[in-house]
């Protein structure tokens, strides 16, 4: 009976892992395939499941009408500039809470964690006005602000479970040689902490390279767009080209779909460490 | 300079970034609903008139209604269906690289690009009709988009689709420190599958489908960029959640009081949630 069960357990597994590895990658297989189809290949139907005749059409269009290399520029420096800020002040102030437990520390913690619970919308308004008074609209400034608010919680959040988890030993046997509490932090802290930078990079860039609704309100010209608006903005109220749409959605995806072949162990490992202690 | 103090200033920069970049404008937001612009361009102190105005706004109830049904969809879908994979691949013993990326993808590219993917699959012309044509399921393109109910069952598909990634790798994370032995000692004294899974898996799994049904329910709630890259909103307003209506309120209708009051309530409506997912659902007492 063992055998028998393993081996049927193991179909089903492999079923199941076939599907959802399909379904995952269905949708962004046909925006691949649609991308490189001719204007007449799109209004077949039904569609065809593969290309017959690719052509490369699209992206010249794409290239020609939108801004794409601008749209990534200001994506790739806003995202890292933020994600540098989380991670400079994150690491910092995980430092504090957790080596630290001044009083309020707990108090604070929470407090900036639940920052999670504000809407990103509730905050439109006020952003929106906070930016103009400060001449900020519509350039790189007012979305760092939004993305430093959208990921530095997390920041200090994971920053100070990794302080928390080094050996109070290493800590004082190094002060007991002399090393000050700042040089602590930057000779020995953050060396360990390294995985810790490394789970909050990773997730941080991610998410801010996928940011929305943000880019959408605060930027309005290119000077200042993320690809995902740029993305957006192909279409048109009367006709969508599909096949260009897909040739823009490309151009936002790639970069992802490298970064996380490239990340993957270390993406999941973030989620998990985010989580499992929550 | 005391331990302390040290801990104090240190953490400084980064408490103050966040207040802020948070406190400040949340009680500028509160002030801002406190107002309302009932001709246009003049400001006029109103107090909790627009609180008011919301709860008597039959439109508010019927989006509020519409972002509980998509919120509710999406969570126990994306729930039910992320266990019933994390369970399924539990026993795996090979790491693949590839197929980790693959599972993690749909929930990597940025979320509005999924959606306008979805929006190619679901065209009255696109793949999906035609592949259901060919399976001879219909004989008709199904309008997916342009149906009411379709369009909302559409928007809650593709926030699945995004989010069940996410989702497994939770709750395998949470299935893989459940010892064996403890499903070792229960097959030994007869227990079956469904048993094991109930008073075993279920209960140690708690934390993990706790801080999953948090993080999903406050992140469907709050969902703009899905459904604005699928329908916007549409057809006419039957996708249309709150933080769709609060945008258009405010940047299209510039009624910023009342968009104002409307996200102090999708504020308080959250804090409501996670409240009663912590009382009820993490610090309940286990059976052992």
């Amino acid at each position: 009976m063992g055998r028998k069960k393993i081996l049927s357990w193991r179909v089903l597994v492999m079923c199941v892992l076939l599907v959802l590895v399909g379904i995952s990658l269905f949708p962004i297989y046909w925006m691949f395939i649609t991308s490189f189809k001719t204007n007449a290949d799109v209004a077949v139907f039904p569609p065809d499941l593969t290309v017959k005749n690719p052509t490369v059409s699209s992206y010249v269009q794409v290239l020609n009408r939108a801004p794409v290399l601008t749209y990534l520029r200001n994506s790739t420096a806003v995202c890292g500039i933020a994600v540098g800020i989380c991670l400079v002040l994150g690491s910092l102030t995980g430092y504090g809470f957790s080596r630290f437990r001044f009083r309020g520390s707990n108090l604070l913690l929470l407090l900036v964690i639940g920052t999670r619970m504000v809407p990103p919308i509730s905050l439109t308004v006020p952003f929106y006005l906070m930016a103009k008074a400060l001449g900020i609209l519509n350039t790189w400034s007012v979305l760092i602000m939004c993305y430093v608010f959208l990921n530095l919680p997390f920041a200090i959040w994971i920053m100070t479970k990794f302080f928390d988890s080094v050996p109070t030993e290493l800590y004082d046997a190094a002060l007991v040689d002399g090393c000050s509490r700042i040089g602590w932090f930057s000779r020995i802290g953050l060396p360990l902490a390294l995985p810790g930078l490394g789970a909050v990079a990773i997730i941080s860039l991610l998410w801010s390279w996928s940011e929305f609704l943000y880019a959408f309100i605060y930027t309005l010209t290119p000077a200042a767009q993320t690809i995902t608006v740029g993305v957006f903005d192909f279409i048109a109220d009367a006709f969508i080209a599909y096949n260009w749409l897909a040739a823009g959605g490309v151009f936002a995806v790639l970069p992802v779909i490298i970064f996380v072949m490239i990340f993957q162990r270390f993406i999941v490992g973030g989620l998990v460490t985010g989580s499992v202690k929550g | 300079m005391s331990d302390s103090q040290f801990g104090f200033l240190v953490s400084l920069p980064g408490v103050l970034v966040v207040l802020a970049i948070v406190l400040f404008p949340i009680g500028y937001l509160m002030y801002i609903s406190l107002w309302q612009n009932i001709i246009l361009g003049v400001l006029t102190f109103s107090g909790l008139q627009n609180y008011a105005g919301a709860i008597h706004d039959p439109q508010f109830w019927e989006y509020l209604g519409h972002t509980g049904i998509y919120t509710g969809g999406v969570v126990s879908l994306t729930f039910v269906i992320g266990l019933i994979i994390a369970l399924s691949l539990n026993n795996i013993r090979r790491r693949s690289g590839v197929i980790r990326t693959a599972i993690i993808l749909p929930w990597a590219i940025p979320p509005v690009v999924a959606a306008l993917n979805w929006r190619i699959l679901l065209r009255t012309q696109g793949v999906v009709n035609g592949i259901l044509m060919s399976l001879k399921l219909i004989h008709v393109p199904v309008q997916w988009l342009s149906v009411e109910s379709l369009a909302m069952f559409c928007v809650i598909m593709c926030d699945v689709w995004v989010n069940v990634p996410f989702t497994i790798v939770l709750l395998l994370a949470g299935l893989k420190v459940i010892p064996t032995q403890l499903y070792d000692a229960a097959s030994m004294d007869g227990a079956g599958r469904l048993k094991a899974f109930s008073y075993i898996t279920l209960p140690l799994l708690r934390p993990a489908i706790s801080i999953v049904l948090i993080i999903r329910t406050m992140f469907a709630f709050r969902n703009f960029a899905i459904i604005w890259g699928i329908t916007e909103g549409g057809p006419g307003d039957s996708t249309q959640v709150l933080s769709i209506w609060v945008y258009k309120m405010s940047f299209e209708r510039f009624r910023l009081g009342y968009g104002a009051a409307v996200s102090v309530m999708m504020l308080l409506i959250t804090m409501g949630f996670v409240a009663v997912y912590l009382k009820f659902l993490r610090f309940a007492p286990q059976k052992m």
